[in-house]
C-alpha cells in the first residue's frame, strides 16, 4: 500500500510539472550554455566571433543581452555613441508617410519618450534609456494602445573586460527599472 | 486509509488537469506529417504596387506569351492566382496584413498616418510604416524565434528592426536611422515654384525634394573657359557642398549654355555634364545627428536650356550604416553591389513636371531594378538566409506617376489624350518594368533547391486618377471647417476651435460639434449623431461636373471592424472610400474649388479593392508541397498568404491569423 502511495505522489509531482503555467516570454531553444550575470542565469543562444547573444526570461522579466568582447578602447566611444544615436532616432520628430497639408509630422508625446541616463563608474560606463515597448518588444511605442512593457536599453562598458554589454530589459508595467539597473556592474 | 483516498482524488484531479493541458498543447502544436516534405528556405518577393488582374494587367497571360519567362517558369513550377488587398489599399496596411495574416482590425495598421484619442488631430500619433505600429508579431519575429535566419530588404514595416540576429536593410519610412533622399536643384522661378507648391517637399512639408537655387558669384581656383558669363551654384546635399558652374562651350557669339562642371573643392572636376547626362558615383559626406556619414551621389543633368535654366538631380546612395542592421552589411552591400538606388523618385513625386523628367525617371528606375537584382544575387550567395523578404517600390512609382497609367488604362479620363502609337510606346515601357521584376524572380529561381519556396506577391495595384477631391473645401463651403490664410506664406491655417468636421489622410473624417481643438477625444451626443448624419448626406450627394457620384462607401467608426476590417480605435468618426478615378485630398484653398486635375495619373489609397480589379495583385508560389502549373480559380485574400506559407514550412499558425490556408494548391 505504501508503495502505491509513493507511486501516486511521484505521478502527482510529475503532473504538477506538466501543468505548470506556461512561460510568459517564450521558449528555451538552446540549453547548452548558461552564463550567470547579475543574478540572472542567461542562456547563450548564439556566438559570432567576439559577439555573444544571450537571453533570460521568467514569468515577469525578459532580458536580451549582447556581449561585444575584446573591443579596442579607441572604438568604444564611437560604438556607444552610434547605438545611442540610433535609439534616439526613434523618438525624433519625423515626416509622416503619405502626409498632406494637415498631416505632417509625427513626434512621440513627452510622456512616452525614452528617458536617458548616464553614469561613469570606477570600472566602466553605464548609459541607459528607460522607455515603453510594445507587445513585440519594440521601442518607440508612443501611444497608450501600444504600451505593453516597461523597458530599459542599457549600454554597459566594462573597461577591465574590454566588453560592451548591450542589454534590453522588459518587465511588466509595474516593474521597477531602477531595481534592475542597480544590479548591473562589471 | 483516509489519506490514501485523498491522495487518489488529488492525483486524479491532477491527471485530468494534466491531460487537458496536454490536449490543448496538441491542438496548438500540430505534429509534422512524417511523409510530407516541408520547405526549409523561402524567398518572398513583394514588389510594391504590382498590379495584376484578369483584364488589363493579366501578367499570367503576358507570361504565357513569353514576355515574362521567369514568371512563366514559376507558374509551371507552382500555383498562381490573384489576390485582393485589404482597405485602405495602400502599402503599410497591406504589408502588415501580408506579414501577420490578419486584417487591420487585428494588426492595428489602419493607415499610413494614424490618430488615436488623447492626441491633437494635427499630429498623427502612429506611423503605419513603423514596425512599432503592429499589435501582433510579424512572420519574421515568429520564425526567428524558431531558429530561422532572415534578411529583410527594403521591406515596409520592418524598421525599427524587429529581427534580433537577422539582417534588416532599410525598411521604408519607419522613422528610424539616417534616411537620405535624392534631391532636385532647379533655377529659381516663381512660376515653377507656384506650380510645385508644397508638393515639392518630401511628404509635403519635410525636407525639400526640389530646391530652388539662385546663381551666386563664386571664385574657382581653376580656369574654365565659357563663352557666356558662367553661372555659379552651391548645391548643398545634406551638409556637403557641390560647387557647380554652368558654362557655354560654344564660341558662336550667342548665349547658349550647354554644360555644367561639378566640383567638391572648386579645383578638381568631378563631372562635366550636358543635358541628359549622368556622372559616375561621387563620394561625399552627409551630416546626420552630429555624425559624418560617408556616402555617394550620382548627378543627372536633367535639363539645361540655352538661357541657363537648369534642373539637376542628385541621386543619393540610400545605404549607410545608420539605416541597416547589423551596420556592417551596409559596407558589404556597397562593396558587393554598389551604392543603392532603392527606388525611383519619391512621395510626393518630383519627376512629373517636365518632359525630360520622364527620361530621368526611366533611367533611375532601371538603376533601381539593376541594384535590386544584383542585391538579391549577392544576398543569396553571401548570407544564404533561410527566409529572404524583398520589396522594391519602383512599380508603384511608375504606375502612380504622371506618365503611364492615365494613358494606357481605358477607364482613365485621359485615355484618348494620346495616339495609339504613343500608347504602344507607353505599354512597352510598362512591360519593361514587369520584365525587370521578372529578371529578379529569375535570380531567385536559380538559387532554388528541392526545399525552397519562391513566392511572388504584392501589396496593391493602382487605378487611374482623374480628379483630386478636396473634401476640406467641401466642408468649408458648408461652414463646417474654418480657416485663415497666413499672409506671409499664403498657407491656409485651420481654425481647429471652430472647425467641426475635417478630412484627414487617407480615409478619415473627424467630427465634433463642439470643435476639434486640443487633444482629440471621440465625441458622443445627439448633436454629434446629427452632425455625423449630415456629413454622410453631404458626401453621398457630392457629384462632379459630369454628375458622377464620388463616394463609394461610408462607414461609421463603430462599424469599421464589421464592414472594413478596420480597428475602431485608429480611425476617424467616418471612414470614406472614393470611386475609381478620384482621390481624396486634404488641401484647403482660398477658391474653395472641390475638384482639381492632378499631374499624377495613378492612385490607390481609398479605393475599395473588392470592387475594383485594378487594385488586385499576383500570387505565385512554388516549392515543396505546392501543386505545379495550378491556377487558383477565385482570388484569394491578402491575409491568406501568411498561413499558407506557414503550412508549407510545417509551422504552427498563430491564433491571431484571420486568413485561411489555400488548401486547393496543396499536393
Amino acid at each position: 500500500m505504501k508503495w502505491s502511495i509513493y507511486i501516486l505522489i511521484i505521478i502527482s509531482i510529475f503532473l504538477i510539472g506538466c501543468t505548470k503555467d506556461k512561460i510568459v516570454f517564450g521558449e528555451i531553444k538552446n540549453t547548452n550554455t548558461i552564463i550567470s550575470l547579475w543574478d540572472y542565469p542567461f542562456i547563450l543562444t548564439q556566438s559570432e566571433g567576439n559577439i555573444q547573444f544571450l537571453n533570460y526570461f521568467d514569468d515577469n522579466e525578459k532580458i536580451e543581452l549582447i556581449m561585444i568582447m575584446d573591443i579596442k578602447k579607441e572604438y568604444v566611444n564611437e560604438i556607444i555613441s552610434d547605438k545611442i544615436t540610433m535609439f534616439n532616432s526613434l523618438y525624433q520628430e519625423h515626416e509622416v508617410s503619405y502626409s498632406g497639408q494637415y498631416t505632417r509630422y509625427i513626434e512621440c508625446p513627452d510622456k512616452f519618450k525614452a528617458k536617458y541616463y548616464e553614469r561613469v563608474t570606477k570600472d566602466g560606463k553605464l548609459n541607459y534609456f528607460a522607455y515603453y515597448s510594445n507587445s513585440n518588444y519594440q521601442a518607440g511605442a508612443c501611444s497608450e494602445d501600444l504600451i505593453n512593457f516597461k523597458s530599459a536599453y542599457v549600454l554597459l562598458y566594462c573597461d577591465i573586460k574590454n566588453t560592451i554589454f548591450e542589454i534590453k530589459y522588459y518587465g511588466d508595467l509595474n516593474s521597477n527599472i531602477n531595481k534592475f539597473i542597480s544590479k548591473l556592474n562589471c | 486509509m483516509k489519506l490514501f483516498k485523498y491522495l487518489i482524488i488529488f492525483s486524479l484531479i491532477l491527471l485530468i488537469l494534466g491531460c487537458s493541458k496536454q490536449e490543448q498543447i496538441e491542438q496548438e502544436e500540430l505534429p509534422l506529417e512524417l511523409d510530407k516534405v516541408y520547405a526549409e528556405k523561402v524567398y518572398w518577393f513583394i514588389p510594391d504596387g504590382m498590379r495584376a488582374e484578369p483584364d488589363l494587367f493579366n501578367i499570367f497571360r503576358w507570361a504565357e506569351e513569353g514576355k515574362l519567362p521567369n514568371i512563366k517558369r514559376l507558374m509551371d513550377m507552382g500555383s498562381y492566382g490573384f489576390t485582393i488587398p485589404t482597405f485602405p489599399s495602400h502599402t503599410p496596411t497591406n504589408f502588415a496584413s501580408l506579414f501577420t495574416g490578419a486584417y487591420p482590425e487585428v494588426h492595428g495598421v489602419a493607415d499610413g498616418p494614424m490618430r488615436v484619442e488623447g492626441n491633437p488631430l494635427a499630429r498623427p500619433s502612429i506611423g503605419g510604416f513603423s514596425s512599432v505600429a503592429k499589435k501582433v508579431p510579424p512572420i519574421w519575429t515568429i520564425l526567428e524565434e524558431q531558429g530561422m535566419d532572415f534578411v529583410l530588404l527594403s521591406v515596409p514595416g520592418s524598421t525599427p528592426p524587429e529581427l534580433r540576429n537577422g539582417i534588416t536593410i532599410r525598411g521604408r519610412w519607419g522613422g528610424w536611422g539616417a534616411d537620405f533622399h535624392s534631391i532636385i536643384y532647379e533655377k529659381k522661378s516663381t512660376e515653377q515654384r507656384k506650380k510645385l507648391a508644397k508638393g515639392s517637399r518630401l511628404f509635403f512639408l519635410g525636407k525639400e525634394l526640389t530646391q530652388f537655387i539662385e546663381p551666386t558669384r563664386t571664385q574657382w581656383n581653376i580656369n574654365i573657359e565659357s563663352f557666356s558669363k558662367p553661372l555659379d551654384l552651391e548645391l548643398d546635399i545634406y551638409g556637403s557642398i557641390v560647387y557647380t558652374k554652368i558654362i557655354d562651350t560654344t564660341n558662336d557669339k550667342q548665349t547658349n549654355y550647354d554644360k555644367a562642371i561639378f566640383s567638391k573643392d572648386k579645383e578638381n572636376k568631378e563631372a562635366l555634364l550636358g543635358e541628359g547626362e549622368w556622372s559616375n558615383w561621387i563620394p561625399v559626406n552627409f551630416k546626420w545627428s552630429k555624425k559624418d556619414i560617408g556616402s555617394f551621389i550620382k548627378i543627372n543633368m536633367i535639363k539645361l536650356e540655352d538661357n541657363g535654366f537648369f534642373r539637376i538631380r542628385f541621386v543619393v546612395n540610400n545605404l549607410n550604416k545608420y539605416i541597416v542592421e547589423p551596420a556592417r552589411v551596409s559596407d558589404e552591400l556597397i562593396q558587393g553591389v554598389g551604392p543603392m538606388v532603392d527606388f525611383v523618385d519619391n512621395f510626393p513625386p518630383q519627376l512629373i513636371y517636365y518632359p525630360e523628367d520622364k527620361k530621368a525617371f526611366l533611367q533611375e528606375a532601371g538603376m533601381s531594378f539593376e541594384w535590386h537584382r544584383q542585391a538579391a544575387d549577392f544576398i543569396f550567395k553571401e548570407y544564404d538566409p533561410d527566409f529572404f523578404i524583398h520589396n522594391i517600390y519602383t512599380p508603384n512609382q511608375m504606375l502612380t506617376s504622371r506618365w503611364w497609367l492615365g494613358y494606357i488604362d481605358p477607364s482613365s479620363a485621359r485615355y484618348n489624350d494620346v495616339s495609339e502609337t504613343e500608347r504602344e510606346v507607353l505599354w512597352n515601357q510598362v512591360e519593361w518594368m514587369y520584365k525587370k521584376l521578372d529578371d529578379i524572380i529569375g535570380e531567385a529561381i536559380e538559387q532554388m533547391d528541392e526545399k525552397s519556396l519562391v513566392i511572388l506577391s504584392s501589396d496593391h495595384g493602382a487605378t487611374p486618377l482623374d480628379k483630386w477631391v478636396r473634401l476640406n473645401n467641401l466642408f468649408a463651403k458648408e461652414g463646417l471647417l474654418k480657416f485663415t490664410i497666413n499672409k506671409e506664406t499664403g498657407e491656409p491655417i485651420i481654425d481647429w476651435e471652430n472647425t467641426k468636421v475635417i478630412y484627414l489622410k487617407m480615409d478619415n473624417i473627424y467630427i465634433d460639434p463642439n470643435g476639434l481643438e486640443g487633444d482629440w477625444i471621440r465625441a458622443s451626443s445627439q448633436d454629434y449623431e446629427k452632425l455625423r448624419d449630415k456629413v454622410i448626406i453631404i458626401l453621398d450627394e457630392l457629384r462632379d461636373d459630369k454628375d458622377n457620384k464620388i463616394l463609394s462607401k461610408i462607414v461609421k467608426w463603430e462599424d469599421a471592424p464589421e464592414f472594413l476590417d478596420l480597428p475602431k480605435d485608429r480611425v476617424g468618426d467616418l471612414i470614406v472610400a472614393n470611386a475609381p478615378g478620384y482621390g481624396w485630398n486634404e488641401e484647403v484653398t482660398e477658391d474653395l474649388q472641390i475638384f482639381d486635375i492632378p499631374l499624377k495619373t495613378g492612385y490607390k489609397q481609398a479605393i475599395l479593392p473588392k470592387e475594383v480589379n485594378a487594385m488586385w495583385t499576383p500570387f505565385i508560389i512554388a516549392g515543396p508541397g505546392v501543386k505545379q502549373g495550378f491556377m487558383i480559380k477565385e482570388p484569394i485574400s491578402v491575409v491568406d498568404q501568411f498561413p499558407t506559407i506557414m503550412e508549407l514550412l510545417g509551422k504552427n499558425i498563430p491564433k491571431h491569423v484571420q486568413g485561411r490556408v489555400i488548401d486547393e494548391i496543396l499536393e
